[in-house]
């Protein structure tokens, strides 16, 4: 029942994601990649540049667009059913009989915890991605340090968008859909994709 | 303000049926201009709930975001779907989630189709080279904006360690296979573990 394991994949998403939707890229790509392989790395990659481009949280977007793809339209809704409705109850529940949960030691001990693996996962998330969107072979040998140097050199621009768009977003707080654009634009008008 | 303020469904109406109507347009506003993901529609679900709406008090908000943030989920939605609860029942509930989440929903199904139709041409290709490096650096600033609340302790040895809890998940997670769900839980329970100590 493919209808039931998109449901299943975005409620596990939703469930273990603390710390609002970006914290649950790593999730989805671990259950959408590497989990079921209903998506390649390069098309969730591609489904998540243009799900930043639209307004509206992340998680349901992906949700909607893995659950079209794999699915139609009963798969967007089954998936984004899972992605809603089980945190729903929780908040429900939550607001009801600890509205002084956020006051509770022992759970905010637990969320400070998981707030040092939330910023790992989402960097492993980035490197696992770098070398196809930086034009390079892999990270994994240390002896191919050197080769890399040399793909460097002829991916620069892609290494240069990388680098600029990292200070816009970090230190200039520029929002992510003219960054999009730009790169996208640099793409076509440099021929990166050859 | 917004097109939508003045726009309420006539009194002919039953109040239930123009309660859901309001609370589907309001987290319709929100879902169709919160660009940028979860913490750029707080400020918007705010505006809607405190102001437009008068749904509740602005301390009531913040307790209820302090809530809904220690919560797993989309905040958004978890939001959208306790306002609905709260306004209207259940039904008020299915009704902000469909309105938060119907417009951008299929405008990526619709994306994702134009995606399909044209992913092989040299053109789209071309794009795409140029904007897989900007989702590395957006990927990256959202670990770095997260950095401060996750390094945060009172103490420097605190944050230090904290420091290192972040390198080790990291090799973890690349060098094993791990799930995630799996490191979020341990991470709770270091947390807790440690609680006295970082």
């Amino acid at each position: 029942m493919i209808v039931f394991e998109l449901f299943v994949s975005f409620a596990r998403v939703s469930l273990f994601g603390f710390g609002g939707g970006p914290s649950m890229i790593p999730l989805v790509r671990a259950e959408v990649v590497e989990g079921r392989g209903w998506l390649t790395p390069e098309a969730f990659l591609d489904a998540f540049a243009f799900g930043n481009a639209l307004p509206g949280p992340i998680v349901t977007k992906l949700a909607a667009y893995v659950g079209h793809q794999v699915a139609g339209w009963p798969g967007a809704a089954a998936a984004l059913a899972g992605a809603t409705l089980p945190t729903m109850a929780l908040i429900l529940l939550a607001t009801r009989l600890v509205m002084s949960g956020k006051d509770n030691p022992v759970l905010r001990a637990a969320i400070a915890g998981i707030r040092p693996v939330v910023v790992a996962l989402l960097l492993l998330v980035a490197w696992d991605f770098a070398p196809r969107a930086l034009g390079v072979a892999g990270w994994n040998a240390i002896g191919a340090v050197r080769g890399w140097f040399a793909a460097v050199g002829s991916a620069w621009p892609l290494w240069a968008i990388a680098v600029a768009s990292l200070v816009a977003t970090v230190r200039f707080k520029v929002h992510p859909v003219p960054l999009i654009v730009i790169g996208a634009a640099l793409g076509l008008l440099f021929g990166l994709g050859s | 303000m917004g097109v939508g303020r003045g726009l309420r469904l006539s009194r002919r109406y039953p109040l239930q049926v123009r309660r859901l109507f309001s609370l589907a347009l309001a987290f319709g506003r929100v879902g169709t201009f919160g660009f940028g993901g979860g913490p750029s529609m707080i400020p918007l679900i705010r505006s809607e709930a405190v102001t437009t709406n008068a749904w509740m008090t602005d301390e009531e908000f913040m307790e209820l975001y302090a809530v809904a943030s220690s919560l797993p989920g989309p905040i958004a939605t978890n939001l959208a779907a306790y306002f609905g609860w709260r306004v209207a029942g259940p039904l008020g509930s299915l009704s902000a989630l469909t309105g938060l989440i119907a417009p951008s929903g299929l405008a990526i199904v619709g994306l994702g189709g134009l995606y399909a139709a044209t992913k092989d041409s040299a053109a789209v290709q071309d794009a795409l080279a140029g904007i897989r490096p900007v989702v590395i650096a957006l990927l990256l600033g959202v670990a770095v904006s997260f950095a401060p609340s996750a390094l945060a302790s009172p103490e420097r040895r605190g944050t230090l360690l904290r420091a290192a809890f972040v390198v080790l998940t990291f090799a973890v997670a690349a060098f094993t296979q791990v799930h995630p769900a799996f490191l979020i839980v341990a991470g709770a329970a270091v947390g807790i573990a440690l609680r006295r100590v970082w």
